[in-house]
């Protein structure tokens, strides 16, 4: 039988429920304008139920409530990042396809590295694939706006999802969305629901009641069915942005394309060398500006050496005509995947064009006419023309030498050009571009090998649908495959696709065969674009470019691709798109004097005009002050006189304070005066006094209050001319407008004016057709706002549903618009206002922040949108939603060397003082799911900001006066504060940590989680100290101690200090003894007691002592490591790690030796004691060898005391390998121990299988383990039976001398025992017979007494017994009574008040009744 | 690791590095002064504050003391700290970075300094307290907790001053807006003397009011002559002007009488000699200069405020200022070197005064503890 669940309850809310209550209201008649004539009728009817009601109210309110925050919405936000995360295996790549397919209508072969799409009109996204490694996780953790979790149905939930869950809640919760996929194998329905049923259970538990899980029936064809995926693509679109603190305090980006641009000679002459590279992808978050510092996480910090604005590559439709996209618009961006045949790598691009779709001249039929003979036969020539006039030989007099192309040439250009050949063949080989002539092999290879891939990766969907009945155990097995499998691609370095195109000879490329015809199904119009993308960039390879000009040719590709999309612009038009602009901007810098002096060149340069800037530098000081003292005061003469105050005449004056003044007059001067105090001399003022000063007085008049107001208004209100007309300032500027103040464009011959509002103008057609566009948008606009507001009129007087109804319209406004201005989000929150629930007009707090926020943030948007754009990318950098390319120099070559797209790079820009090391105080907890307690100083990986680190940290409680006390371990179901050394993140930062990043482990992974609660350089954490000594002479109240010091200087430093004995008494430390005085040893000291001590008591005094905290830090780099178990490369890496760029580790050889001094110290106590007995253990019982101490390591051994005494376990640890294999680890490790005793570096090649790559400090744990030893223990430590010898006393003896003295009662009264028994013990007792009579009666009667007695007593008790036994049945059965009454009563209390509900006037009659059955029912 | 030339403006480079987080190093300081090259004992002894302040900074000099290397640790403030600024240099050279960088404490600052209160290199406490901690408060939008008290003035040579400075902390600075210099309303002050005639402040007053009366009645300015123990231990006397706008903003000019060095003793008097009513004059005559230059702040304190612009949130902070002093331009150069934010500076012309904008570096305080 089933248990009996919940009853069923109707719904509330939804559909269902407003069905059920307008079809109630219909019932009963009443209509809404029922309620609005006559509103008392349908108001509360009871007070407290009004209260009630209103308290809800006003609680959902509040709980509705966040801390109001500036969500500074770009007015084009970047792409929304989708995550898609989940287990190997469960159909992630399978549901990016999906959606690509969906969004742009293209197949994408590998999904690889990010892939932003145009979703809609309004939106982008950037589709990424969740890496499963953990360090991938904690950083995609970082970057996701949103999170498809996908849930194998058929398997149930795995470790990954919840890992990642709690992840994402410690970065900062983004939004969640569960999709369940592989349900195509339930059989029965039933089945399905029940398993759908229990795993949105469950996923709600996690996240929130009601979170949207979203389930993918199955696979069609290997793909999931159309309409799904249509329909998750509608939930995607409608996800809300959520804004989360840290990233919008801190710019960053996700990074879509990588190029390495490092010289390739420095690259040739050392492939280690620090490499240049450049990371293109969306700037999100905040405003970056250039030389911002940057944290590329598994990589390490470097500053952003450059920093350029690129165009869109995937834009936005510009125009939002129709109610869709065409599907010119549908934009695919995915450098890293092989879209539509082109694949951006690292140091090339790849253009792949399929045999079938290109008509080459093929090699078959014959040439028709001799021209394509001689076409034909230039291509097939067997060398270039170079090479062949290399090899020609001229001879240039009858007898001389013939004279090659190589002795002509220099030496070194002789030598130089086929090595560099060769080298760059070799180089490129290794690095994935095969050369010329081993190209077919090579694309053979690849072709295989990319078959295979395609076929595993075809077969495993059908492979998981087969799957679902498979038992649980294997999963992880197949979990751990699917890693394996990835990571087996890269090592082998050959990318699909890549060894195909060669390099920059098109003629070799037609020989790559076509290995995604099968199911490259694009249409005409992609190929279209394909191929026009090819052609670009082709011309782009060819001419070579260094990085820099890349954003030239994006502009040009830019403008290419989207010359079809423009109808109204003519075709010549769009290079000429932003010349205005770009021509304005570079002459704006001519006004900009005074920000030139201030800033210097720095700040212009970039504009281009520098050669007007010479005076400053040439008369600084002069010039310089001059300027600054009225940089519009040149036109007006009358105040030039007076704007000369800052440029000091008495420079080099006679007295000291005069020489001061001058120094901090001049700008330039290095060492000028340390003050802001303006300093002029008495003769600056000299203009005051006299004539000229009255003149300048009056000239004052109007800035007093006994002035004029009107002028002062002016003044007021007088602002600089409007930024965006570039010429402000400076006499010289309308002669200047007439030089550059209009273009002309030497192709039509039109002139352009610079028309002061738009600044992107072009000529005037284009400029006609934008404006006739802009009218036409506004006239639709007028005409929407038109009709809204007659709507709205006619809605409101209708009245319906105010509240709801105008909240989602403002609600919608608000969010449609993304502006963030002032006034829509003012008609959002007034839609929310509207409220019937809520009192209408009344402003609270919240609403009056929120208020300001936004009213702040339209200030600064509109106050930047005033500036041109040199000044205002100045002033705020880049904003988000730019495509910026960033170069990195100096990045260490495994970054490049061990790139993999699957890896997405994150680089997150890095705030005030995130780069300083210091201390950390963490409020930590040890995740309820980890099987372990965390030991102190155990190294834990952290995952803080953008960073990952191994630290060390030590665990503490805060008593109540706020020391902190160290702990051994974390607490079990607590808090503590764990104080951890590494790169300092702000406070409120959320915190994970993990033990290993290996997912070798079956359990839960996270070991804990916490919040940075306060930086600090240094913390106290205190651990107790008590120091023990003993009395050796006793005054009254005084004792002589030793044994607790060493020396009198030690004891110097504890005077004063409170002891106290075992029994309680306390007392202090008053001085120390000179050795030999008493018998006092050094470190003797006298004290004194609240009472008299014994000799016998121990004293403690009890100490604190201040921990030296570990100043470890070692950030995870696990980019620079590879992918796969790669043991040359992994020691490369612990070579590189080290010279590249700059890391901060810091190892003090203390630290890290220190777990292992301590193994190998208790190796060296225990080498000694070989026992004899522990080898004829190691005979009897192969898992267990007895043994009193430690005698040295024994491989697969650990020593401990266990169940079956002291001696060799066997080491059943999470790293259970051969024992082979543990005693070579075990050499390993015990030359790692020695290599990091001696304070070397620590080698990189003991990793433990299946790691990452990367190698970080190891547990105490992982390390007793390997060297096979157990915890070190003293014998003194250990616990023995207590053995108490019975206590003996001695007797007390009073001096004779005292006892004379003494008065009799205070006199001992001790009698020696007699030898010889007294008189009275002596005589024997005769009874005559009457005494005899007598006793023996007294002695029967007794008898008879105490017999009765015993009787009675037996009688009395079971008469108590049966009384009890009475009462009790009575008991129960008044129990039963008196329940049953109560029940009656309540019943029909309630039948009362349901009919004083139902009827008022009815009620009174029936209350009666239920009184009258009542009274009859309680007699 | 930021490198800097020079002894100027060494205050504000370890203030930026405090806050900013990142490590400086200043070369050829004083490199060129043959008679005594490297840091001066006011220097040293401002390194010495700053210890007390933070937590965990490193200083580094070399030994001529010409090179300086500061690793910036975390600023911890707390109460019951003093200081002794020497002589060299006045409180004010001190008072100016602490109010800066105690709003960025772990805890409130309350710190005693002793030490020159008035001299005329410096601000003085009176300018201090009058104007550079309510245009704090106006600015940042601090309700309580900013307040200078003076226990006892000193005079340059001798020194002997005492002040109570006490800073709260504070999240974040407040967004600076100020665009509306106002019309000067009245003109407030405070003449003070040490150890002299209590008549000289009179004749200060009068001095300044010779000057002031013609342009504005609302002219008062209050005496504090001292003697005794609150009188420090030299003779000194000067004038201390606050001009107060329609709008709230403060301008503000002093004056003080130099004591005269040895070798101007015995080469006779010369400019040191002024009697009281022209240091009340020049006083009055600084402060009217102030005003014409306009602005919402005088030229002493444009340092201070466009740095507090510059340390705000991420939106749009506007100064009206008077032409910039050669203090606010190296100003804004280390703000640019050590936040990024670049000033737009716009000049208006009819009135030839300068609006500057920018978006802040959004500095805030880290060093604080979060329950």
């Amino acid at each position: 039988m089933a248990p009996e669940g919940k009853s069923h309850r109707k719904a509330k809310a939804g559909r269902k429920a407003e069905k059920r209550k307008a079809a109630d209201k219909k019932k009963r008649g009443v209509t809404d304008e029922q309620r609005k004539q006559n509103p008392k009728a349908f108001a509360f009817q009871s007070a407290g139920k009004a209260k009630a009601q209103q308290a809800r109210t006003a609680e959902r309110e509040q709980r509705r409530l966040h801390a109001p925050m500036l969500d500074k919405l770009a007015e084009e936000p970047p792409p929304f990042v989708v995550l898609v995360q989940g287990p190997p295996g469960v159909g992630k790549s399978t549901l990016i396809r999906g959606l690509v397919k969906h969004y742009t209508r293209q197949n994408l072969a590998d999904v690889r590295g990010p892939i932003t799409c145009v979703a809609g009109k309004k939106r982008r996204i950037t589709l990424v694939e969740c890496p499963s490694d953990l360090c991938g996780m904690m950083d995609a953790a970082k970057y996701a706006d949103l999170v498809l979790l996908l849930i194998d149905g058929s398997f149930g939930f795995e470790m990954e999802t919840f890992e990642f869950l709690n992840l994402l809640q410690v970065h900062g919760f983004p939004k969640v969305m569960g999709v369940l996929t592989h349900l195509d194998g339930f059989r029965e329905a039933s089945q399905l629901k029940k398993t759908k049923k229990k795993l949105k259970q469950r996923f709600w538990t996690e996240i929130y009641d009601g979170a949207k899980l979203f389930y993918l029936s199955g696979i069609q064809h290997g793909k999931y069915l159309k309409r799904e995926v249509l329909n998750l693509a509608r939930f995607i679109s409608v996800m809300k942005h959520r804004p989360l603190t840290w990233r919008l305090a801190h710019p960053y980006t996700l990074v879509d394309r990588f190029e390495d641009v490092t010289p390739r000679e420095l690259v040739r002459a050392n492939p280690k060398v620090d490499r240049d590279v450049i990371l293109y992808g969306y700037l999100r978050g905040t405003n970056v500006k250039p030389d911002q510092r940057v944290h590329i996480a598994g990589v390490g910090d470097f500053t952003l050496q450059e920093l350029d604005p690129l165009p869109d590559p995937c834009p936005l439709p510009e125009t939002v005509k129709r109610r869709g996209l065409n599907d010119k618009e549908r934009l695919l961006y995915a450098p890293m995947a092989d879209v539509g045949g082109l694949l951006y790598d690292k140091d090339a691009v790849y253009i792949d064009i399929p045999d079938w779709k290109v008509q080459y001249t093929g090699a078959g039929g014959q040439p028709v006419d001799e021209g394509e003979a001689m076409v034909r036969q230039l291509q097939a020539t067997q060398e270039p023309v170079d090479e062949a006039l290399r090899r020609g030989k001229i001879r240039i007099f009858g007898g001389s030498r013939a004279i090659g192309g190589d002795d002509a040439s220099s030496d070194d250009g002789g030598e130089d050009a086929p090595d560099d050949e060769e080298d760059e063949g070799e180089e490129d080989s290794g690095s994935e571009l095969a050369g010329s002539s081993d190209e077919e092999d090579d694309g053979d290879d690849d072709e295989d090998s990319e078959d295979e891939e395609d076929d595993e990766e075809e077969a495993d969907p059908r492979a998981k649908a087969l799957r679902c009945g498979m038992p649980r155990s294997e999963a992880p097995v197949k979990g751990a495959d699917g890693r394996m499998r990835r990571a087996a691609v890269f090592a082998e370095g050959s990318v699909p696709l890549q060894g195909r195109g060669g390099d920059e000879s098109d003629s070799d490329d037609e020989q790559g065969a076509d290995d995604d015809a099968g199911d490259n199904d694009m249409d005409d119009a992609e190929q279209q674009q394909a191929r026009k993308r090819r052609r670009l960039e082709a011309g782009k390879r060819g001419s070579g470019g260094a990085g820099d000009e890349g954003d030239d040719e994006d502009n040009q590709d830019e403008g290419d691709d989207s010359e079809n999309d423009s109808e109204g612009m003519g075709g010549a038009a769009k290079w000429k798109l932003g010349m205005a602009a770009r021509a304005s901007s570079f002459f704006s810098t001519r006004s900009s004097d005074l920000a030139a002096f201030v800033y210097g060149k720095r700040a212009v340069a970039g504009a281009g005009g520098d050669d007007d800037d010479n005076g400053d530098s040439d008369n600084g000081e002069g010039r310089g002050l001059h300027e600054m003292g009225g940089g519009g005061a040149g036109e007006d003469g009358s105040e030039d006189s007076d704007d000369d105050f800052f440029t000091l005449k008495k420079a080099g004056g006679a007295e000291g304070p005069g020489v001061e003044r001058s120094k901090s007059g001049n700008l330039e001067a290095v060492d000028a005066l340390d003050t802001s105090r303006v300093l002029l001399g008495p003769e600056a003022l000299a203009a005051w006094s006299g004539g000229s000063g009255a003149e300048l007085m009056s000239a004052l008049r109007n800035r007093f209050v006994t002035g004029d107001w009107a002028e002062g208004q002016r003044r007021a209100e007088a602002r600089p001319e409007g930024g965006d007309t570039d010429d402000e300032e400076g006499g010289s500027d309308q002669e200047d407008d007439e030089v550059f103040g209009d273009f002309e464009d030497m192709e039509t011959g039109e002139r352009l004016m610079d028309p002061s509002g738009g600044g992107d103008a072009v000529s005037a057609a284009a400029q006609k057709a934008i404006d006739d566009a802009c009218k036409e948008a506004e006239r639709l606009k007028a005409i929407k706002a038109a009709k809204k507001a007659a709507f709205d009129a006619a809605y409101d007087t209708k009245g319906a549903k105010d509240g709801g109804d105008s909240d989602g319209e403002g609600g919608g406004g608000g969010e449609g618009g993304g502006g963030g201005s002032g006034d829509e989000g003012e008609g959002g929150k007034k839609g929310k206002g509207g409220k019937p629930g809520r009192p209408g007009d009344e402003e609270t707090y919240y609403d009056s922040v929120k208020k300001e926020l936004a009213a702040r943030a339209a200030a600064t948007r509109s106050l930047l949108d005033s500036l041109d754009p040199a000044t205002r990318q100045a002033m705020e950098g880049l904003r988000p939603g730019t495509y910026v390319r960033m170069r990195f120099s100096g990045v260490p070559c495994e970054l490049v060397t061990h790139h993999d797209p699957r890896r997405p790079l994150l680089v997150g820009g890095l705030g005030q003082g995130e780069e300083k090391l210091g201390m950390m105080r963490l409020r930590f907890k040890r995740h309820r799911w980890f099987p372990k307690l965390l030991k102190c100083r155990d190294p834990l990986i952290f995952s803080v900001g953008w960073r990952r680190f191994q630290s060390m940290p030590v665990y503490a409680v805060e008593d109540h006066n706020r020391r902190l006390r160290m702990l051994k371990y974390t607490p079990e179901h607590m808090h503590c504060i764990a104080t951890v050394y590494g790169p300092l993140a702000p406070p409120n930062s959320g915190v994970a940590a993990v033990q290993r990043l290996d997912g070798q482990v079956a359990g839960w992974r996270i070991a804990a989680t916490g919040v940075v609660t306060e930086l600090d350089a240094d913390v106290r954490v205190v651990k107790k100290l008590k120091l023990v000594g003993t009395p050796f002479k006793i005054a009254r109240h005084t004792a002589f101690i030793g044994g607790m010091f060493n020396s009198a200087l030690e004891v110097a430093r504890f005077e004063g200090a409170s002891i106290r004995t075992v029994s309680g008494i306390r007392g202090t430390i008053k001085k120390a003894l000179r050795p030999g005085v008493h018998g006092a040893k050094d470190g003797a000291f006298r004290a004194t007691f609240e009472d008299k001590p014994l000799l016998s008591d121990i004293v403690f005094l009890r100490a604190w002592i201040a921990l030296e905290l570990p100043r470890f830090y070692n950030p995870v780099t696990n980019l620079l490591a590879a992918p796969s178990q790669d043991a040359s490369r992994l020691a490369k890496h612990g070579k590189r790690t080290r010279s590249g760029a700059e890391q901060p580790q810091q190892l003090p050889a203390d630290v890290a030796a220190e777990p292992v001094a301590d193994a190998a110290a208790a190796a060296g106590a225990g080498g000694a004691g070989a026992a004899a007995g522990g080898a004829a253990a190691a005979a009897s019982k192969r898992d267990f060898q007895v043994s009193a101490t430690f005698t040295g390591p024994r491989p697969g051994m650990v020593f401990k005391l266990g169940l079956q005494g002291q001696g060799y376990y066997k080491d059943e640890g999470p790293v259970a390998a051969a024992s082979a294999a543990v005693a070579a680890r075990a050499a390993g490790a015990a030359a790692a121990a020695a290599a990091l005793a001696s304070g070397s570096t620590p080698p990189a090649d003991v990793g433990a299988p299946g790691s990452q790559g990367w190698v970080g400090l190891r547990t105490v744990a992982d390390l007793r383990r390997a060297l096979g030893v157990g915890a070190p223990r003293e014998i003194d430590s250990l616990y023995r039976d207590i053995e108490r010898a019975p206590r003996k006393f001695n007797p007390l003896k009073v001096p004779k001398a005292l006892q004379a003295t003494l008065p009799f009662k205070s006199k001992p009264k001790l009698e020696p025992s007699r030898k010889r028994k007294t008189l009275e013990q002596k005589r024997a007792v005769v009874m005559d017979k009457d005494e005899k009579k007598a006793y023996t009666l007294l002695q029967q009667l007794n008898a008879i007494r105490n017999e009765k007695a015993r009787k009675r007593r037996e009688q009395s008790d079971r008469r108590h017994g049966q009384y009890e036994k009475k009462q009790a049945t009575q008991e129960e059965w008044r129990a039963k009574f008196n329940k049953e009454e109560r029940k009656k009563r309540y019943r029909e209390a309630g039948q009362a008040e349901k009919r004083k509900e139902m009827g008022g006037a009815r009620g009174g009659k029936a209350m009666k009744g239920a009184k009258r059955r009542k009274a009859a029912a309680a007699e | 690791m930021l490198r800097l030339k020079g002894s100027q403006h060494f205050r504000q480079r370890l203030v930026c590095s405090t806050l900013s987080g990142r490590p400086i190093r200043i070369d050829d300081i004083r490199a060129a002064d043959p008679e005594s090259p490297g840091l001066r004992d006011f220097e040293a002894s401002f390194l010495r504050l700053l210890e007390k302040l933070t937590n965990g900074c490193v200083v580094e000099i070399n030994e001529t003391g010409t090179s300086l290397k500061y690793r910036p640790g975390v600023v911890v403030c707390g109460t019951a700290l003093s200081h002794d600024c020497g002589t060299s240099r006045g409180i004010g050279y001190f008072l100016e970075p602490l109010v800066v960088l105690g709003m960025f404490g772990k805890k409130p600052l309350s710190i005693t300094l002793r030490g020159i209160t008035n001299d005329s290199v410096d601000p003085g406490v009176d300018t201090f307290r009058t104007v550079t901690l309510p245009l704090m408060r106006k600015a940042l939008g601090l309700e309580d907790g900013l307040e200078l008290r003076v226990v006892s003035r000193g005079a340059a040579p001798g020194g002997g001053g005492e002040v109570v400075l006490r800073v709260p902390m504070v999240k974040q600075l407040a967004p600076v807006k100020m665009e509306d210099e106002g019309m000067v309303k009245r003109i407030r002050g405070v003449a003070y003397s040490m150890k002299v005639s209590p008549q000289v402040t009179n004749r200060l007053v009068d001095g300044a009011r010779g000057v002031l009366n013609t342009l504005l009645a609302d002219v008062y300015v209050f005496t504090d002559a001292t003697s005794g123990a609150a009188s420090g231990k030299s003779p000194g006397y000067g004038i201390t002007l606050v001009a107060e706008t329609t709008s709230g903003c403060l301008i503000s000019a002093e004056a003080c009488h130099v004591a005269p060095s040895k070798q101007q003793v015995e080469g006779g008097a010369q400019q040191g000699e002024l009697v009281p009513e022209d240091i009340g004059t020049s006083a009055a005559q600084l402060l009217l200069e102030e005003v014409r230059r306009g602005g919402v702040v005088d030229g002493s304190h444009q340092g201070l405020l466009l740095l507090l612009a510059a340390l705000g949130p991420e939106e749009a902070n506007t100064l009206r200022l008077g032409p910039l002093t050669p203090h606010a331009v190296r100003t804004l150069r280390h703000i640019r070197d050590f936040f990024g934010v670049t000033f737009s500076l716009r000049t208006e012309r009819s009135s030839s005064t300068i609006f500057a904008t920018c978006v802040g570096a959004n500095i805030r305080n880290v060093s604080r503890r979060v329950t």
